[in-house]
């Protein structure tokens, strides 16, 4: 009697294991954060700014984009995704046109900004639409967060575009970012600072800062989604970013006055007129503290 | 015969006497006015398009008048005043002191320094201010704020005051006085040399605020450097560099300086910076300035 129940309990328990296993196995979650002037033909302010001329345009094509990443995530087998509209205001992301599997994020100011929906339960980041950072060649729309406030932004040395910064935030979690999408200039630079295993998608090559050619749209989405499911196919080989603490923040304004502003926050350093320096030991503090500097920036 | 060689000689004498006592009474004076270094401005709603527009246009006035005065005291007998801010139309003409002559608009070739020629024995800038990235500069920047990031000549990072007395030095022509807040006359001994005389009518507190003389203390002053400074033209040095002059301008944006490559001769240093040589000061500085210009979006 005894032994056959505890055979029995042993297999169900078996089962229960088991199965437990593959329905873990079956989770795969991906966090999208989704900017706007790397977005597929997009190469303008015109299209990107809410006042723009085109702007209801340009909206679609980041939907797009967007959906043809969620499409290779569901390829992959994600079974939760969550959608970050990362750019200006965030709420461009035409939520009606945004592929039903996946929830979004929209609206700020948020906490942790373009990454805020991060945390160690997602497998893998993606970002779509990306630019370069401040300051480069043949780059749509180079900035570094604020393009009227940041000349540059150096972390542990390295100038930071976006990328870096969020990629940073996200291996504070210990995610890897597993794909970037953009032009041309911000996928070179997506591999000089992550690393030649992050999976890069260029929709266009930039001109200058103002033109660029694109693919079209059907061949960027198709691209897109392709990439998507391989750069998460192949997640476990990709190192979240990291660097080593302390974390030394180098901000360098455009204008003095930004500077005199920002030199306000305790433990501020002002290396120059135009270059305040921040600290810290924890990535998500230091980032946070970076932003109150460039809030703190702005001029009325 | 001997009378009349010796009145001949006699005539002569007087004449060359007459001719060097009347050069000797002659002083040009040539005066570059700018706004933001002008007693009690301290925001671009006064040097722009702004409420306080017209009341400080009557500063920039009344403390070029000062100059003016002091110059008059030294002996000057031609003073030419150019306005170099902005539209280049603020001095206001119907209370500029009547022994000035006005150059008034732009564009002109020689920009803030038309009017300069090797006749001129003394310039003075009034109302300057320091250079883009300086602390507690009241408005600084370098010739276009929404341009330049910074601009360098043979490697010294220049202030509007050091591109602009390169162009007097071309002429032969020492600046005598540099008039704006503390910051500039710091940047002016820093660059020209301690000879230079400098008038300090503020003190600026980070970009927009400064403690300023009142207008009476700031036109005295004035006043008073510039007649010391004209007095003593002649020992000091007209302001040169060594050819070749290379200049290299870094832009606020990237865009700023694809524009500017359509230029034959600029080198492309980074995203943001250009960099062009030339053998002769003034065809640099054009091109300076027009490279600032194509920078405009």
């Amino acid at each position: 009697m005894k032994a056959r129940e505890l055979t029995r309990a042993f297999v169900v328990g078996l089962v229960i294991c088991l199965s437990t296993s593959i329905t873990e196995a079956q989770k795969l979650k991906v966090f999208i954060s989704v900017d706007m002037e790397g977005i597929t033909g997009v190469v303008h302010t015109d299209q990107t700014s809410v006042t723009g001329s085109d702007y209801s345009r340009a909206r679609k094509w980041m939907t797009e984009d967007v959906n043809a990443a969620i499409l290779g995530a569901l390829d992959a087998g994600a079974t939760e995704i969550i959608v970050n509209d990362s750019h200006g205001s965030m709420r461009n992301i035409l939520l009606s046109d945004l592929h039903p599997a996946a929830s979004l994020i929209t609206g700020s100011p948020k906490p942790l900004l373009q990454m805020d929906g991060i945390d160690s339960s997602v497998d893998a980041v993606m970002f779509i639409g990306y630019h370069p950072r401040a300051g480069t060649i043949n780059g749509i729309l180079d900035h570094t967060i604020s393009g009227g406030i940041v000349r540059s932004i150096v972390i542990n040395g390295m100038e930071m575009p976006e990328v870096g910064i969020n990629a940073l935030i996200a291996g504070h979690y210990n995610v890897p970012v597993v794909l970037v999408a953009g032009d041309k200039a911000v996928c070179d630079q997506a591999r000089e600072i992550l690393g030649n295993s992050v999976v890069t998608v260029a929709v266009k090559e930039a001109i200058g800062r103002y033109a660029a050619m694109n693919l079209s749209l059907e061949k960027a989405h198709q691209l897109i989604r392709q990439q998507a499911k391989i750069a998460l196919e192949k997640r476990k080989q990709i190192q979240p970013f990291k660097l080593t603490a302390p974390y030394r923040i180098e901000l360098t304004y455009h204008t003095s006055s930004m500077a005199d502003n920002g030199s306000a926050v305790p433990g501020a350093k002002r290396l120059s007129p135009r270059t305040v320096q921040i600290e810290s030991n924890d990535m998500i503090t230091g980032f946070r503290l970076l932003m109150l500097l460039i809030t703190l920036g702005r001029e009325t | 015969m001997k009378v009349q060689l010796i009145r001949t000689v006699l005539a002569g004498l007087l004449i060359a006497v007459l001719a060097t006592t009347t050069q000797a009474q002659k002083l040009k004076v040539f005066i570059s006015v700018d706004m933001e270094g002008i007693t009690g401005v301290v925001h671009g709603e006064q040097t722009g398009t702004g409420p306080e527009y017209n009341m400080a246009r009557k500063w920039m006035t009344e403390d070029v008048n000062a100059a003016i005065l002091g110059a008059l005291d030294a002996g000057a007998t031609e003073i030419i005043v150019n306005d170099s801010h902005g539209s280049m139309r603020n001095v206001l003409l119907a209370e500029l002191n009547p022994a000035a002559m006005l150059i008034s608009g732009t564009p002109k070739p020689l920009g803030m320094m038309q009017g300069i020629d090797a006749a001129v024995d003394a310039a003075m800038f009034i109302g300057y201010h320091a250079r883009a990235g300086t602390m507690d500069g009241t408005l600084d920047h370098t010739i276009s704020g929404g341009t330049v990031y910074s601009a360098k000549i043979n490697s010294i990072e220049m202030p509007e005051l050091g591109i602009n007395a390169l162009v007097a030095g071309y002429y032969n022509v020492p600046v005598v006085l540099v008039s704006g807040d503390k910051a500039v006359c710091d940047q002016t001994r820093e660059v020209l040399g301690d000879k230079v005389l400098t008038a300090q009518v503020k003190e600026a507190i980070g970009r927009y605020a400064a403690k300023n003389l009142s207008f009476e203390k700031a036109r005295q002053l004035i006043r008073q450097q510039a007649k010391a400074a004209i007095e003593k033209r002649k020992e000091i040095k007209p302001y040169k560099l060594t050819v070749p002059y290379r200049y290299e301008l870094s832009y606020v944006r990237s865009s700023q300086a694809d524009n500017a490559m359509f230029v034959p001769g600029i080198k492309r240093l980074n995203a943001r910076t250009i960099q062009f040589e030339a053998d002769d000061y003034i065809v640099g500085y054009r091109l300076l300035r027009g490279a600032i210009s194509l920078g405009s979006e």
